[in-house]
């Protein structure tokens, strides 16, 4: 069953295109992550989503209720959206309490969910003195209040120490093995590619890829990293292996070469018969965040595009293009 | 709308409002009181748009206690704009509005509950100013050598009758606020239009056109203040008043309903 089906939505701010024909289905359960340069149209849709904004065209379901009618769904939803926002002044006890009383949520919800992301006993201070990581727990913990079905965390680890991250981890791992919907976007693909189950890429407002991580990763392939013993060889190397049928391309220091571990032998004998010495040959898994590079265009969002707006604000994202549901577009593989 | 009240009150319980809103009224009051008492005697109290000069006579009736505070609505109306103006624009200056309109996607909801428990805090602060007022009055006027002889009669009806109409000026201010806020989303745009208002653009217009001036909002506001003033009955200003909170409410409803929570 599907939690969220987006049809062909679209969100335009002005000139600039946000979010254009997007189709997109995330499916019940497990942890989804989100992700995307930034201005690729992450929140916008995030927003879309839960109401805050309008579509200029196209349609979505949440639930199976259009969103249009967001008081439907509500109460089964839980974020975090842009960072946490709270009354400075007060306690995060209260803090919370207030959101609790808004949605019809007991005050013994509240020290659970306090306890959950370990700020129970620091309840009583103000939420002014909290370190950026004791906020963002606090957000997190105002997301959990409703104990939702789905919860909508956007960069959920910003200013967590590394501890505090890998306990967020499991957190994240523990809501989405419950059953419940987790939908994350965040930057950081390391952190991704550890919580997340499935994936979401989206660029320019466009889906770019959608479905299981072990997918996108094992159709980016495997290759060789070969560094000669002489950094003056790799130009010459890269032309000798290209010459012997493999796609090979220089870096810095070392040649990538676009083979599996299996052909390694070879590539060195190659090497050894063209009178070049390998310092290092290593098989390796081109990493998420290659893959991440090479379908986004291996440039920040925050460098622009034609039609940029002003960044600043997380609603004013834009986009251009759209793709297909479930994905599908195979990405360019790192050479 | 019983939870987003009850929201809404709890965030109100804030050392900040509390301090600067109702501490601020009161403080205010005393502080207005005890100028137009003193200057009384020498014929020349200070008159806000609105307003009136207030004679020792006005002082010595029955509910004189009040004369400087309702002398001066339009002033302490300002700290009611802004109390009611931070709380709608902190919202989007902290973010809140995003979490705020997801847990209740009924965007009028969240505003009437909002004006609602703003009205709960307005009551209590202008009853925190007028109790002030009526502890520090009567050392005043000793001090200002004005008689208190007449303010033991009718005491019952006119603290109630004072307090009401000085409730009913400071919500009116209230609502302006709550428009300003909407509309502008800012804090500092808010109270800056609103005391720019007061200060410069009514007194602007009663230099210019004073038979229009009687008409303007802070001059409505100061003649419900007043119980009804020379310049208009107390009828007349509360149906003027009425239409100006109605348009208001309205242009913050149809706004806050329709616009992009993009904070």
């Amino acid at each position: 069953m599907s939690v969220i089906r987006t049809d062909k939505l679209s969100r335009r701010f002005g000139d600039v295109v946000a979010v254009r024909e997007l189709d997109l289905e995330i499916a019940s359960g497990g942890v989804v992550g989100l992700v995307g340069p930034n201005g690729a149209g992450k929140s916008t849709l995030i927003r879309l989503l839960l109401g805050l904004i309008r579509p200029t065209s196209g349609n979505a379901l949440v639930f199976g209720s259009p969103i249009s009618r967001p008081r439907v769904y509500a109460a089964r939803i839980g974020a975090l959206i842009e960072g946490p926002a709270f009354v400075p002044s007060l306690s995060a006890r209260t803090n919370l309490r207030s959101v609790a009383r808004l949605r019809g949520i007991s005050n013994a919800r509240v020290d659970e969910v306090l306890d959950m992301v370990g700020l129970l006993g620091r309840s009583r201070e103000p939420a002014k003195r909290f370190s950026l990581g004791m906020k963002q727990r606090l957000g997190i913990a105002a997301a959990l209040l409703p104990d939702p079905e789905l919860l909508v965390l956007d960069e959920p680890t910003n200013g967590l120490d590394p501890a505090g991250m890998v306990e967020m981890r499991q957190l994240l791992r523990a809501l989405g093995d419950d059953g419940r919907t987790v939908i994350v976007s965040s930057h950081l693909l390391s952190e991704i590619e550890a919580a997340c189950d499935t994936l979401a890429v989206i660029r320019y407002g466009e889906l770019l890829f959608s479905g299981p991580l072990a997918d996108l990763v094992s159709q980016a392939g495997e290759c060789i990293e070969t560094v000669p013993e002489y950094p003056n060889d790799v130009g010459r190397l890269t032309k000798l292996l290209t010459s012997r049928g493999w796609k090979a391309t220089a870096r810095d220091e070392d040649v990538r070469v676009s083979a599996p571990a299996s052909q390694a032998a070879a590539v060195n004998r190659a090497a050894a018969e063209g009178g070049i010495t390998l310092r290092t040959l290593r098989p390796r898994e081109v990493s998420l965040e290659e893959v991440f590079l090479r379908m986004t265009g291996e440039r920040s969002g925050d460098n622009g595009r034609p039609g940029d707006m002003p960044t600043g604000d997380g609603a004013r994202e834009d986009g251009s293009a759209a793709s297909d549901a479930r994905a599908t577009e195979k990405p360019e593989v790192p050479a | 709308m019983i939870r987003v009240i009850r929201s809404e009150l709890a965030r109100l319980k804030n050392p900040y409002y509390i301090l600067g809103g109702i501490g601020l009224m009161a403080a205010l009051g005393v502080l207005t009181t005890t100028i137009i008492f003193l200057t009384a005697k020498g014929g020349a109290t200070m008159v806000p748009p609105g307003g009136r000069a207030v004679s020792v006579r006005v002082l010595e009736a029955a509910d004189g206690m009040f004369a400087g505070l309702q002398n001066t609505a339009s002033m302490w109306g300002i700290v009611a704009l802004a109390i009611w103006a931070i709380a709608v624009t902190s919202d989007y200056s902290s973010g809140l509005i995003r979490l705020l309109v997801q847990a209740e996607p009924s965007r009028l909801r969240l505003l009437g509950g909002k004006a609602v428990a703003l009205t709960a805090f307005t009551c209590l602060a202008t009853l925190a100013m007028t109790v002030a007022v009526l502890v520090v009055s009567p050392v005043i006027a000793r001090m200002a050598g004005v008689s208190t002889d007449a303010w033991g009669t009718d005491l019952l009806p006119a603290i109630v009758g004072g307090y009401l109409q000085l409730t009913l000026s400071a919500l009116l201010w209230g609502v302006v606020g709550l428009f300003v806020g909407v509309v502008t989303r800012s804090t500092g745009v808010a109270i800056a239009v609103g005391i720019g208002y007061l200060l410069v653009f009514e007194m602007v217009v009663g230099m210019v056109l004073d038979s229009a001036s009687k008409w303007l909002p802070g001059s409505t506001f100061s003649a419900i203040a007043l119980g009804g003033s020379a310049d208009m009955a107390y009828g007349t200003a509360l149906l003027v008043a009425a239409a100006y909170a109605v348009a208001a409410l309205a242009i913050a409803a149809v706004t806050f309903r329709r616009r992009d929570i993009t904070a």
